[in-house]
């Protein structure tokens, strides 16, 4: 015992040496002042003392969790639940081919069955779907989402009253284990396993036999459009683009329609800060005090956007970073915890909102700053804390690229604007050593000469926006400014027109646009690089009595448009 | 947009087709037995003549009749009360007129007030093309409780090929498409266009169900029939819809125009003048 330290013993170690060894003795013998042993004995003389000696007491957990799950989890919840199960059994069998998942919900019946391809459960581990605590992902090891024996479960109670599973690792018979309709009101933890004729081997199904509340069909749709934001990564094999497991894919069907593979990042690639993927992994001791060690492997992209966030095509709805937990999201566009609001880094400023990224953190879903839902980023975790002392840089880095192309409109619009990655390539990864300052070989850099129209760099508006989030060093504030790029700093000029709401609709439906901000593209390609010119009212009544347009100004304009179209053709 | 209406060449009273389609429309309302009071809304502009159309088909001595006419343009809303329609039917004991001069929705009030007097029939005559804007309107009228079961919903879309023939019409809801009719290949775009009411509708109407927990109250549109027509250069689309309640909408059905205006339609094509060629 000597060679242990004190807080590497047992509790009922403690009170053993406390209660035969006096505060002098265990101080020498542990290294710590006699004061402290003092203390500790004052703790544990303060408890009351037992009046008969203790038993041992089995106890039934009650089934709160079951009722709690149908409060805790909403529908979308639910599913993701199961499919993170599915997915931790895909990769604990290697993921050598692609997952499916199929989820139907019959809106009638109030019936629904969820099946993968994941590879099967054994006999003995059919029952653990139902019963909580009971998990497979205890090997810290392991790269997995689910750690504590709970997510499918509460996705099932949160669906269903009464439930079957049937599973098949060896296609030559199905293993099976149900639980009835009411069983949160039994006491009992019983399931009724048994054994069933085969399904395909490698499949898993589970039967909802009442669902609690049917979806309705928009929460279908949303279901599915949701699974391709919460597992795109998957979804689109990037992860293995990338080096990391798997690189088979995922494939979701909700009610017999896929969820979309999502879109890229709106990536720009000017020269010398193209978009990179900085890979990186770290062990971290001793884990929350669990004596066990985990290693998480990052991968972080990090790059710049062809034009600010926005509602329209092409754009991203913000700027930030999205972060995903062994390839599932956890959230996007996240800026706090990765340093933004803090010295050079500040969120108004319009540098900071072409920087995107993506945080892909694998390993072992319990060193994952995430909640047991899934649900957000624990920027306060040990893991967050340290990824933000090593990315804070990288991020920073990019931010003052794009600093250099907002104080230059030119550049900005020839270059920021224009460049992408080459399609159907990777960006480049990095491997990045950590704990240290990071190379500056390993950062973005700026290989342009200003245009003719750039800004002076340090102007008083850069000067007045860091001032308000803490300030700046000179060295690392060039070319950042906090002028909207909208502006006249550089000769930009900004034009307002005010439409009435059926104008607006009008226009929108001419040009084909979906948002303002499509629209406001539309009309300004229509002015610039357009033809347009006025008509007064006489001369439009009479084009559009011409050309038998019945009112309708945009057909006029498509009129004209082909006819003028087939005679350049011709 | 302020302007359009001012070139169109053809009034309300010689829209044949639209006042075919209408009459088509009030006939099956009318058929299924309508109870005492008819509370009409409409978008009904200068002339009110949909009215017209309604008073044709019903009876106007065994019912009672709440028209509310929304018309945001307040000169053409003063206008429409002083119009033949709105004037003589004034005049009428059982017959009501009120045109509001706000767009529709901005003010809900005089809806409230007869809300509980009996049924709705709801002419959503908008001369876009039906878009989530307009849709969003009708969830709306659900969540305040003024679209209820057995109400009536007129609704009119644009069907102008500069809108409906672009590839990518209502492209964002292929897959949308493919769940809510149960498809497992790819819609096209005449598929697109010819449910693209359909769909948005039944959107609206699931989202409001998820928020229904009785299943028994919640409210699903069934299509009684659709129709084009075809007075101006614009090709126009025309719904109707029943509102039911009882149960989720589980699918919905591929369903095509009525037929009965081609000849009309094609008499109509035949006067249509040739568009001069300023090129040549």
């Amino acid at each position: 015992m000597s060679e242990k330290s004190w807080e590497s013993l047992t509790t009922e170690e403690h009170r053993t040496l406390l209660g035969t060894l006096d505060d002098d003795t265990l101080s020498k013998r542990f290294q710590r002042s006699r004061e402290f042993f003092v203390g500790v004995r004052a703790f544990f003389n303060s408890v009351p003392p037992d009046t008969s000696k203790p038993k041992r007491q089995p106890h039934s957990p009650p089934k709160d969790l079951i009722m709690s799950a149908r409060r805790d989890l909403s529908f979308y919840e639910a599913n993701y639940e199961l499919i993170d199960n599915s997915i931790d059994e895909w990769r604990k069998r290697g993921a050598t081919t692609d997952l499916h998942v199929e989820i139907e919900y019959n809106l009638e019946q109030l019936t629904g069955k969820y099946t993968d391809d994941a590879g099967g459960m054994d006999e003995k581990d059919v029952f653990r779907v139902f019963i909580p605590g009971e998990t497979t992902n205890r090997n810290f090891g392991q790269t997995v989402i689910g750690s504590f024996g709970l997510g499918a479960k509460k996705g099932i109670f949160r669906l269903t009253d009464g439930a079957k599973v049937v599973s098949s690792p060896n296609g030559e018979s199905s293993f099976t284990s149900e639980v009835p309709e009411r069983w949160e009101s039994d006491p009992e933890w019983t399931t009724q396993d048994g054994r069933a004729e085969a399904i395909t081997k490698g499949t898993t199904q589970i039967y909802f036999f009442k669902l609690f509340k049917a979806p309705t069909l928009a929460e279908l749709d949303d279901l599915r459009k949701r699974l391709s934001k919460i597992y795109g990564p998957l979804l689109r094999g990037r992860l293995g683009q990338l080096g990391e497991q798997p690189t088979t894919r995922l494939h979701v069907k909700v009610n017999g329609v896929e969820a979309p593979s999502p879109a890229e990042i709106n990536w720009s690639s000017p020269d010398g800060a193209e978009p990179r993927i900085y890979k990186f992994s770290h062990v971290f001791k001793d884990f929350l005090s669990t004596g066990q060690d985990i290693e998480l492997r990052f991968l972080f992209a990090c790059g710049l956007t062809r034009q600010v966030p926005g509602a329209g095509d092409g754009r991203e709805r913000d700027f930030g970073i999205d972060v995903y937990g062994n390839g599932r999201l956890i959230q996007q566009f996240l800026k706090d915890p990765f340093g933004w609001g803090t010295s050079g880094l500040s969120k108004s400023d319009s540098a900071s909102k072409f920087v995107r990224g993506e945080l892909f953190i694998n390993g072992h879903s319990f060193a994952i700053p995430w909640d047991t839902h899934k649900r957000e980023y624990l920027s306060d975790h040990v893991v967050a804390q340290w990824l933000r002392e090593q990315l804070r840089n990288i991020i920073k880095g990019y931010k003052n690229i794009a600093g250099r192309f907002t104080s230059d409109t030119e550049l900005r619009k020839t270059v920021l604007e224009t460049t992408k990655p080459q399609e159907g390539s990777n960006p480049q990864i990095v491997q990045m050593p950590v704990g240290g300052l990071i190379s500056e070989s390993l950062l973005p850099a700026w290989k342009y000469k200003p245009s003719d129209h750039s800004k002076t760099h340090g102007s008083k508006a850069s000067d007045t926006t860091e001032a308000q989030e803490g300030g700046e060093s000179a060295g690392d504030s060039a070319g950042t400014n906090g002028a909207d790029l909208a502006d006249t700093v550089n000769g930009d000029k900004t034009l307002s027109i005010i439409l009435e709401p059926s104008e607006y609709d009008e226009l929108l439906e001419r040009f084909a646009a979906d948002a303002t901000e499509e629209l406001e593209t539309a009309i300004r390609d229509c002015l610039v690089g357009g033809v347009a010119f006025n008509l007064t009212a006489e001369q439009l009544t009479a084009a559009l009595k011409i050309f038998n347009c019945d009112g309708d100004v945009g057909q006029l304009s498509t009129i004209v448009k082909s006819q003028l179209l087939k005679k350049i053709i011709q | 947009m302020p302007g359009t209406e001012t070139y169109h060449g053809l009034s309300q009273p010689f829209r044949i087709q639209k006042r075919l389609v209408l009459n088509q429309c009030f006939r099956k309302i009318s058929s299924v037995g309508f109870p005492t009071n008819v509370n009409y809304v409409t978008f009904g502009g200068e002339d009110l003549y949909d009215i017209m159309d309604l008073l044709s088909v019903f009876d106007v001595l065994k019912h009672k009749f709440r028209i509310i006419s929304y018309e945001e343009d307040q000169a053409v809303a003063k206008r429409a009360q002083a119009c033949p329609v709105g004037a003589s039917l004034a005049k009428i004991p059982t017959i009501s007129v009120q045109v509001v001069p706000t767009a529709f929705f901005d003010n809900a009030a005089p809806l409230h007030a007869v809300r509980d007097s009996g049924r709705f029939i709801y002419f959503l005559d908008d001369t876009k093309t039906f878009r989530e804007p307009q849709a969003e309107v009708v969830l709306s009228l659900l969540a305040s409780g003024l679209l209820r079961e057995a109400d009536w919903l007129l609704i009119t879309s644009c069907l102008t090929p500069r809108v409906v023939r672009q590839a990518g019409f209502m492209g964002r809801f292929e897959d949308t498409f493919r769940l809510f009719y149960k498809k497992s290949d790819r819609v096209d775009l005449e598929f697109r266009i010819r449910n693209h009411v359909d769909l948005l509708l039944a959107l609206i109407f699931s989202r409001h169900q998820a928020m229904e927990t009785d299943i028994r109250s919640q409210l699903r549109p069934s299509l009684v029939a659709k129709y084009k027509y075809r007075d101006t250069r614009s090709e126009m689309g025309l719904w109707l819809f029943r509102i039911d309640a009882g149960g989720p909408i589980t699918a919905l059905a591929d369903r095509s125009f009525e037929r009965f205006l081609e000849e009309i339609e094609q008499l109509f094509k035949e006067k249509e003048a040739a568009v001069p060629n300023i090129f040549d």
